[in-house]
């Protein structure tokens, strides 16, 4: 059983990452999140720096609307 | 427009214990009329602000110079002193009976009080502005990090299978005292007490909880088991810290903050136990927050039938329980100045509480507020885990836990029903379930 209001539809998903600072970064594949948290960072919190690999783990992957 | 809905009595226990068909209509109507409402609890010595829509708590959690969280954090912490002051340490209460601090001290010494388990010197994340709240919470990260939750992943999978294991299809079982304590049991690993020791740990760790709830009607029996727990907890925790940091080696999450510094020298030991208190509650909150996926869950079958087709979309389901039955129902802030929101004037030093259950519901951010659909799509932030610096710093966690739990129960049972009645705390502070009877099958 899939949705009953609508069996055959599919989701679109992003990423979405919560910066401390309340920043909300969104990014539609693993590649664009990645980039907008590296840019972020570098231009808010410059002495932060996180790899691919965690930016990833911390970034959900959640519906897009 | 106007309704018949009576408005929430945001300082009382029993409405928190009342069905959500109660209790979100209130949130609704108030937020519909008065978004931005001064309330006057009956018995306490002065009102404050509540503040229901998700724009204007956003404003507030993103501005903490103009909003501080020096005094107070709950709705509780701004009852009348003389109703609470019996659940606080002796110096707490003899700088309250002095009766020469404002309203705003008063909070902050209940507040501190009830946190502190009795340590004068104790110093929480809760209860600081920046730039110290900035120093302490990097101190925090530094033992939740991203990369050691990232690891842990395969033991939360291994622990789970463990606790799934002994559940027995169409046996009606307690999901809170089974499933639920997971979450708790990973904790004392990751801190390192002994196994033969875990249990009474917990029972201690589940006191402390209590002694932030400070309730005015509690009976003084409970108070006096309550406050025996905390301070053998307290003493637990000195006596850990000690033990390791004289080893000096330790991989776990007290030997870490035990090797780690605070301005330039080690951390505080009063600022160190508000750690451990941070890992203890974490393990407690998403027991909460487990119980509330598998009771929405259990309310809305057609939903999980989605999760179990498509177990890709379980963390969109944990996110959207979150929004649903938020855990923390308020957090609070003190104007540090005057200052208007949403046409009303604030005053320096008022109250303002947040009610993040009203802007989770808010219907200027979501669509069909009140249906719970695990394919929602989340592109503004629903407020349970609070917003900007006082974020919850175990969010992470909560979300590797809790989705990985849910992956590993319903590989195996993606069915289930509620077997019997659900005892919810009624708190102003945290939400939980204490009984969940469930029915799972295959």
């Amino acid at each position: 059983m899939i949705d009953p209001k609508d069996p055959k539809k599919t989701y679109e998903f992003h990423y979405v990452l919560d910066c401390p600072c309340g920043k909300v970064l969104t990014g539609d594949t693993e590649d664009d999140i990645v980039e907008v948290a590296q840019a972020h960072l570098g231009a808010e919190h410059p002495t932060m720096s996180y790899g691919p690999e965690e930016i990833l783990f911390m970034a959900r992957r959640l519906v897009k609307g | 427009m106007t309704t018949d809905v009576k408005w929430p009595a945001w300082e009382d226990a029993a409405f928190y214990a009342e069905d959500a068909e109660e209790m979100y209509p209130s949130l609704a109507a108030q937020r519909l009329e008065a978004p931005v409402y001064w309330y006057e609890p009956p018995g306490f010595p002065t009102g404050f602000w509540v503040l229901s829509k998700w724009e204007h708590q956003r404003f507030v959690g993103s501005n903490p110079a103009l909003f501080s969280s020096n005094y107070g954090f709950a709705i509780g912490d701004a009852s009348d002193p003389s109703t609470v002051i019996d659940q606080l340490p002796e110096w707490a209460q003899i700088a309250i009976r002095g009766g020469d601090l404002s309203p705003a001290e008063t909070r902050r010494m209940i507040s501190k009080g009830k946190l502190s388990m009795g340590d004068p010197d104790f110093e929480g994340l809760i209860l600081s502005d920046p730039p110290r709240h900035g120093n302490i919470r990097s101190v925090l990260m530094k033992a939740l990090r991203p990369s050691l939750v990232r690891s842990l992943k395969p033991r939360i999978a291994e622990i789970a299978d463990e606790f799934v294991a002994e559940i027995e299809p169409g046996v009606e079982t307690d999901f809170v005292s089974t499933v639920g304590r997971i979450p708790a049991a990973l904790m004392t690993e990751l801190i390192g007490v002994p196994r033969d020791m875990r249990d009474e740990f917990i029972e201690m760790a589940s006191a402390q909880m209590l002694a932030i709830t400070i309730d005015p009607n509690r009976e003084p029996a409970e108070t006096a088991r309550i406050q025996e727990l905390v301070e053998k907890f307290h003493t637990y925790c000195e006596e850990l810290l000690a033990e390791r940091r004289s080893d000096g080696e330790g991989e776990d999450l007290v030997s870490i903050i035990g090797a780690s510094e605070f301005e330039g020298a080690p951390v505080p030991q009063g600022l160190a136990i508000s750690f451990i208190h941070t890992f203890v509650n974490a393990g407690e909150t998403t027991r909460a927050l487990l119980s509330f996926v598998a009771l929405a869950l259990a309310q809305h079958p057609e939903q999980r039938a989605i999760l179990a087709e498509r177990p890709e979309l379980i963390g969109n389901a944990i996110e959207e329980t979150l929004r649903y039955y938020p855990l923390n129902w308020s957090g609070c802030r003190t104007a540090t100045q005057d200052i208007e929101i949403g046409g009303q004037q604030i005053k320096e030093g008022d109250y303002v509480v947040m009610a993040y259950a009203s802007a989770n519901r808010d219907e200027d951010v979501w669509k069909d507020p009140n249906v719970f659909d695990v394919t929602r799509s989340f592109d503004s932030a629903h407020q349970s885990f609070g917003y900007g610096e006082h974020a919850c710093p175990g969010a992470l966690l909560a979300r590797v836990d809790s989705t990985t739990i849910f992956e590993r129960l319903m590989a195996q049972y993606p069915n289930w029903e509620l077997a019997g009645p659900v005892q919810r705390w009624g708190s102003p502070f945290l939400q939980g379930i204490s009984s969940l009877p469930l029915r799972f099958s295959t």
